[in-house]
């Protein structure tokens, strides 16, 4: 069972007109596409998160809306995440994040606080850990970006929220990965997805950490097939045994969603 | 002739990278031959340590190693001293680490550095894409400085200026982009914007898989692309003071 846990999907939008490429320099997928292209792939299920609400607030009502259609369509293969936007008012922010957990039974918050303009430490964070901690829903964050979302940011941010679990969304990509190693070792509720990290930060995080807290995770969906690949072979060349590179693809991320 | 632009050599904290192994995977992926550079610890202090084992390594295996060198530029009249030092003694490439060695890349304090590199026509390294230190527009900003110099954009400005890379290299035709930590399917686009004899394979190994990263690239580019890319450009770069 292998479950890529950061993927991105472009998803017709009611209300939005895509004009052209996206940010990847190819189309948005429809659902099917990226449903087909996963499974060519061999990749069972995904964590699926949004595109457009990052950058424009003004869509994500609607791009969650959309996102949750894609949910019920292929149960058990998407579990689709929503996202608000920090710099709505705290009431509107409560609001949309019910909604999009209780209403549209999406399985997480999904930022990208480098896209969406605001820091880790905006207190708009504070409602969103407090709102999903009371719904019992998870949430993941870009990180490895300095100013906004660097990995220790990440970090402080699970350890000011205990009961919050998070998911590093890019393990501190290329350069900030040592700064999850204690984080993780000390933080029960923080977890690193691996769409990011060098080789050597993927073997360095899995030597001191072990599988248990590590998720494959790729950040495809809306690009290239190249980006899933590379991240899969990844994680085939780590030097680990079968059954913890099982865990990894897969096991891991399905625990964590399914908690 | 396939050249990898950056390899680091040595066992240190965070490497671990023989010459033994490093040829095998050379051999393995198809690489005639690479640019070999020191770890982290001599590109910020003790340079020379750093660029005497380089130097001897790539004596030791003439035919695959290409020496590059270092000097941190805080070292002042001592640094360009150093560096003229390893060139004398067969080093092609200057590497600089500006968020290591402590500046900013477009500051003041290596300009002296890059004036003598410019003379010497030794292309320069620079490791890009750490926030503030060193940007691909701080690059862009050296390149119209030093207008005759080579300057390599090390990986392309990953993670967070991938952005900026492409009009980084359109506005200074002396800036090359170099491969390593970037994603590979990023390139093609990059080749048709700039053409194919801006960009530069390197692997950064041992911090990636060097076999792997040669396979990635080699499927992301189009057959009339790899000669420049997997060699050939990093070649006349380096050959500017003579054959290597």
């Amino acid at each position: 069972m292998i479950v890529d846990a950061h993927t991105h999907i472009g998803l017709e939008i009611e209300g939005f007109d895509q004009q052209g490429l996206n940010i990847y320099g190819v189309m948005d997928t429809s659902g099917g596409e990226y449903f087909r292209n996963y499974t060519q792939l061999g990749i069972d299920a995904c964590f699926t998160f949004a595109s457009q609400a990052f950058y424009l607030d003004s869509v994500a009502h609607a791009e969650n809306e959309a996102l949750a259609k894609l949910n019920q369509r292929y149960p058990a293969r998407i579990y689709a995440w929503g996202t608000v936007s920090l710099a709505w008012n705290v009431q509107r922010l409560r609001s949309e994040i019910r909604y999009a957990i209780q209403d549209l039974k999406l399985y997480g918050l999904k930022f990208v606080p480098i896209c969406q303009g605001i820091s880790l430490t905006n207190p708009g964070f504070d409602i969103v850990a407090q709102e999903a901690i009371d719904l019992g829903v998870p949430i993941t964050t870009h990180d490895g970006s300095p100013e906004y979302c660097s990995a220790i940011q990440v970090a402080y941010y699970a350890r000011k929220y205990p009961r919050l679990r998070v998911l590093s969304a890019h393990g501190g990509l290329r350069e900030l990965w040592p700064d999850l190693i204690e984080a993780v070792r000390s933080l029960p509720n923080l977890y690193i997805c691996l769409s990011g990290p060098t080789q050597w930060g993927i073997q360095s995080l899995y030597d001191a950490l072990g599988p248990e807290k590590l998720l494959f995770g790729s950040d495809g969906g809306c690009g290239p097939a190249a980006i899933t690949t590379a991240y899969l072979r990844r994680i085939e060349r780590l030097r680990a045994p079968a059954a913890h590179k099982d865990m990894i693809l897969g096991e891991n991320a399905l625990r964590f969603i399914t908690n | 002739m396939n050249i990898d632009c950056y390899c680091v050599l040595g066992i240190d904290r965070e490497y671990d990278l023989t010459a033994v192994a490093l040829l095998n995977a050379m051999d393995l992926a198809g690489v005639n031959r690479a640019v070999i550079a020191p770890v982290d610890r001599y590109l910020a202090v003790d340079n020379k340590v750093g660029n005497d084992f380089i130097a001897q390594q790539a004596r030791a295996f003439p035919k695959r190693f290409i020496a590059s060198c270092c000097a941190n530029p805080w070292y002042g009249k001592v640094a360009i001293q150093e560096f003229q030092r390893a060139v004398k003694n067969g080093a092609r490439m200057l590497v600089m680490h500006p968020f290591l060695q402590g500046y900013l890349a477009n500051d003041e304090i290596i300009w002296p550095l890059l004036e003598v590199a410019s003379l010497e026509q030794v292309p320069v390294y620079f490791h890009t894409g750490q926030p503030g230190n060193s940007t691909p527009w701080q690059l862009v900003d050296l390149a119209e400085r030093f207008p005759e110099l080579d300057l390599i954009m090390g990986h392309s400005g990953t993670t967070d200026f991938w952005f900026d890379v492409v009009d980084a290299a359109k506005a200074s035709p002396n800036i090359y982009l170099e491969s390593s930590l970037a994603r590979p399917f990023s390139f093609p686009e990059r080749v048709q914007i700039l053409g194919k004899q801006r960009v530069i394979m390197g692997s950064y190994a041992p911090i990636n898989q060097l076999i792997f990263e040669w396979e990635q690239m080699r499927l992301a580019l189009s057959p009339d692309a790899l000669e420049p890319i997997l060699g050939e450009n990093l070649r006349r770069l380096l050959e500017k003071r003579g054959a290597l």
